[in-house]
């Protein structure tokens, strides 16, 4: 805005430019439709008439085979799940037992951890965390002393 | 006696409907994109889903609304590529328009109403729309020929208000730009616009 808009003459321009625009757009016919359109829609009608119900998706079937897919479908999975009821307990039984297993390790590490001092566990982790951290500091060292410099990222946007 | 949504569809009977609704279609579709054959793709997309829904709209006094609402929203579907560059240019390029340029533009619009029939008048504008960029085009038209709010311009094209505004300010001032420099030329030429 320069130092001469002042807001209230600056609305009444935008409001004046806005009606022109209006008034031009309700005079404005339509465009003519290209004579072709017609031809193509009903040769596209026809073509997608005449294909079977195979070629086009499951949205295009009939109603009627639709919700006989369904149903088909739901009855084979629960003949499914009543054959495989044998086969469903035997699997839980194995799933429990390995549970069982997995708890009793569990148990004896817990045991074991138990059974060491706890400043020496502390003690464990902060060497173990100062050795990670020598690690990458050599790494580092290392590749500034090779001229290795990380790739950077983009600065401009796309 | 039978629903009109469960009669069979009689081609004749669809074909009557398209004729009577195809121009409105195909104008909303071009007006957007500015390409006759996308607009004319779009178009036939539009009366193929009309004709799936038939039985509905053949007795509904919406039909134009439905067809001309499925109009806009394939067509901007069509256009969605272009919406990370409208945002773009709308983040650079802000600021109001300076006033002057307001008065000139209105003055070019009082100018074509004044000097040109309608025949030259529609040939010009359709050609000025069509000139534009899409950033400028397609929330103007939205606006002014779909008569869409400013809200529902920018929830349908995901930018924000201000955004739209800008837009379609520098859109007037763009169209007015083209018009005038349309006028110019023809008057250069020393001939009348035919359509």
């Amino acid at each position: 805005m320069t130092d001469h808009d002042h807001p209230e003459d600056r609305r009444v321009r935008d409001e004046r430019l806005e009606r022109l625009l209006d008034r031009a757009a309700r005079e404005q016919p339509s465009r003519r439709a290209p004579p072709t359109l017609e031809g193509r829609v009903l040769r596209e009608i026809v073509r997608r008439s005449r294909s079977s119900p195979r070629q086009s998706g499951f949205t295009r079937w009939p109603l009627a085979v639709r919700a006989a897919l369904v149903a088909g479908c739901c009855a084979c999975a629960a003949l499914v799940m009543l054959a495989a009821d044998p086969l469903i307990v035997r699997w839980m039984e194995e799933l429990r037992d390995a549970r069982e297993a997995l708890s009793a390790v569990g148990a004896l590490v817990g045991r074991l951890v138990g059974a060491i001092p706890t400043d020496w566990l502390l003690g464990g982790l902060l060497a173990t965390a100062l050795l990670y951290a020598l690690l990458f500091a050599l790494l580092a060292v290392g590749c500034s002393m090779l001229g290795i410099a990380p790739e950077r990222a983009r600065s401009t946007p796309t | 006696m039978c629903p009109a949504s469960l009669r069979p569809i009689d081609s004749s009977e669809f074909t009557a409907f398209m004729r009577a609704y195809q121009d409105m279609v195909f104008s909303t579709a071009v007006r957007l994109t500015a390409n006759e054959a996308q607009a004319e793709d779009i178009a036939q997309e539009v009366f193929l889903r009309a004709y799936e829904s038939f039985g509905e709209l053949r007795a509904s006094p919406a039909a134009g609304g439905w067809l001309k609402t499925v109009a806009t929203n394939l067509t901007l579907n069509h256009l969605t590529r272009y919406r990370r560059r409208w945002r773009f240019f709308s983040e650079v390029f802000t600021g109001d328009a300076p006033e002057e340029q307001l008065e000139s533009a209105a003055a070019v619009f009082d100018e074509i109403f004044a000097e040109t029939d309608a025949e030259q008048r529609r040939a010009l504008i359709e050609q000025a729309l069509a000139a534009l960029p899409d950033h400028q085009r397609v929330p103007l038209v939205l606006y002014h020929f779909e008569e869409m709010s400013y809200q529902d311009i920018a929830a349908r094209l995901r930018v924000s208000l201000a955004k739209v505004k800008i837009d379609i300010l520098r859109g007037r001032l763009a169209l007015a730009g083209l018009l005038a420099q349309r006028g110019l030329d023809e008057s250069l030429a020393g001939s009348r616009v035919r359509p």
